[in-house]
């Protein structure tokens, strides 16, 4: 095994120097306590690759190629129609900036919740609301939409001066479709008529519906990452449908670290954290059961995460 | 957000020392080099940000594993895309482009071990950590580490030997 260990440290050690990236130190070094500085904490968001190395990875590509075209291109392509069918700017004036806090996404101006950005993250903000309450940041994901954000969590590297940017924003009227009542009563009643939503955001719980015995299921569930190390956070997602509206998804863990809680609904997905602080080694299995408006619960589905401790 | 002086002088010291091997390192862990930098210097910056609560008696170890877990939730994240590559036969050739033959070879095998097994093999072959520091720096037993090296090097011997048309025995 001797002659092994040799091929193996020789090979690796042939493979690293083929992989090396350019040693320009004080470069990487400069960038890292740069994103540091500007209140990045390393969050997956967004890759920021240093300047002048080779081997650029996928996301520094797609950060550098992102402020590049949500400044000079973006604004002007994406014309009359934008990512989510949003109101779209005519022209974006792009202003760098970070998150100071995790944010819910928004697709206008207190609308529909369609995601969330965590802070430390990099945006390029490009409009701003009326009351100057709101934010429009280049998705940070797909480079393409516009994202809207409370303007209290986004500091922006020259101090925040939004005034240049362009107004926009606002949510388009939403109407509601009538639903059929469902009664024993078969006597037509009249239509009611389509009103506009009174408010933004996203729409009630569903109402529970008489006689219905149906339980909700979470149909897919994960984690990522499902392994971790001191002070890093595993998210748990589920999936999950019934006939008439899932109302919530209740979730425990038990193991390393016990506890309990909900799960919060993002886009169609329903997301839980769970942080290794303080850092405990061991596993941690979380049970999630989803429930509807007449109080029916899902089958409970379970998902495991390792936690370790380093150093 | 203040960078305390002693950890600048620490990252550049680590940048100019360590950080080529260990973007190698993780590298080699992930089977996914394009991404490392990246994923090292998210690392580097999370550390920085927010240091974890108690010393980290082994940065190198630290990183490597941190920055491994990241590069791979990347991969994740394209999850989807490689296995309708994979179900066609199609591969990622450039990613073995510049290596020789037999460190192809290498880099096919350890790619086929699981996550501990290559996490304390590149530790210890590319990093040159003594079996101590491994578990020191992964925080389980020492015995931990040699069973999961042992498993490696039985398993890398066996994917190795044809290649290297001898046969080699557990020893």
């Amino acid at each position: 095994m001797a002659e092994l260990d040799e091929l193996l440290r020789d090979s690796f050690a042939r493979i690293a120097e083929t992989d090396a990236p350019a040693r320009d130190s004080a470069g990487v070094a400069d960038a890292i306590r740069a994103r540091v500085a500007s209140g990045d904490t390393g969050a997956p968001a967004m890759g920021r690759v240093a300047p002048g190395w080779g081997g650029v990875g996928t996301a520094g590509w797609i950060g550098a190629i992102g402020v590049v075209a949500a400044v000079g291109v973006l604004g002007a392509a994406l014309g009359a129609s934008g990512a989510f069918g949003r109101p779209v700017l005519e022209q974006a004036v792009g202003t760098d900036a970070a998150l100071v806090a995790s944010a819910d996404a928004h697709a206008c101006a207190g609308g529909e919740v369609v995601g969330s950005i965590p802070a430390g993250t990099r945006v390029l903000a490009i409009a701003r609301s009326d009351d100057a309450g709101w934010l429009g940041v280049r998705d940070p994901a797909t480079l393409l939409g516009t994202l809207w954000l409370p303007a209290s969590v986004v500091a922006g590297d020259a101090g925040g001066a939004w005034d240049a940017l362009p107004l926009g924003g606002a949510c388009p009227d939403v109407y509601v479709e009538p639903v059929d009542p469902v009664e024993p009563d078969p006597a037509p009643t009249d239509e009611p008529e389509p009103g506009p939503n009174p408010g933004p955001g996203p729409g009630p719980n569903p109402s529970p519906q008489p006689g219905d015995t149906t339980p909700p299921a979470i149909d897919q569930w994960w984690a990522t990452p499902t392994l971790i190390y001191d002070d890093q956070t595993a998210t748990v997602f589920a999936l999950a449908s019934d006939n008439v509206g899932v109302t919530g998804v209740a979730i425990s863990w038990t193991g390393a670290k016990s506890g309990s809680g909900e799960m919060t609904k993002v886009g169609s997905e329903w997301r839980f954290s769970l942080t290794n602080t303080p850092a405990t080694s061991g596993s941690v299995t979380f049970t999630m059961r989803a429930r509807d408006a007449a109080g029916n619960l899902g089958a409970p589905r379970t998902q495991t995460v390792t936690l370790s401790v380093l150093g | 957000m203040a960078v305390a002086q002693s950890t600048q002088v620490d990252l550049d010291v680590f940048v100019a020392t360590e950080y080529p091997k260990v973007v190698a390192a993780v590298g080699l862990i992930t089977g996914n080099r394009q991404d490392a930098a990246d994923a090292v210097q998210d690392a580097l910056v999370g550390y920085l940000a927010k240091p974890p609560g108690r010393p980290i008696s082994n940065l190198a170890a630290w990183i490597t594993v941190v920055a491994s877990n990241r590069a791979r939730d990347l991969y994740r994240s394209r999850a989807a895309e490689a296995r309708a590559l994979e179900k066609v036969g199609v591969r990622d050739e450039t990613v073995d482009a510049e290596l020789a033959g037999l460190d192809v070879d290498v880099a096919a095998a350890l790619r086929g071990l699981p996550e501990q097994q290559r996490q304390v093999c590149v530790l210890h072959y590319l990093l040159d950590h003594s079996v101590e520091q491994v578990a020191e720096g992964l925080g389980v037993s020492t015995g931990t580490v040699k069973t999961q090296l042992h498993r490696a090097r039985k398993a890398l011997a066996a994917r190795l030997a044809p290649e290297r048309g001898e046969e080699e025995h557990d020893g």
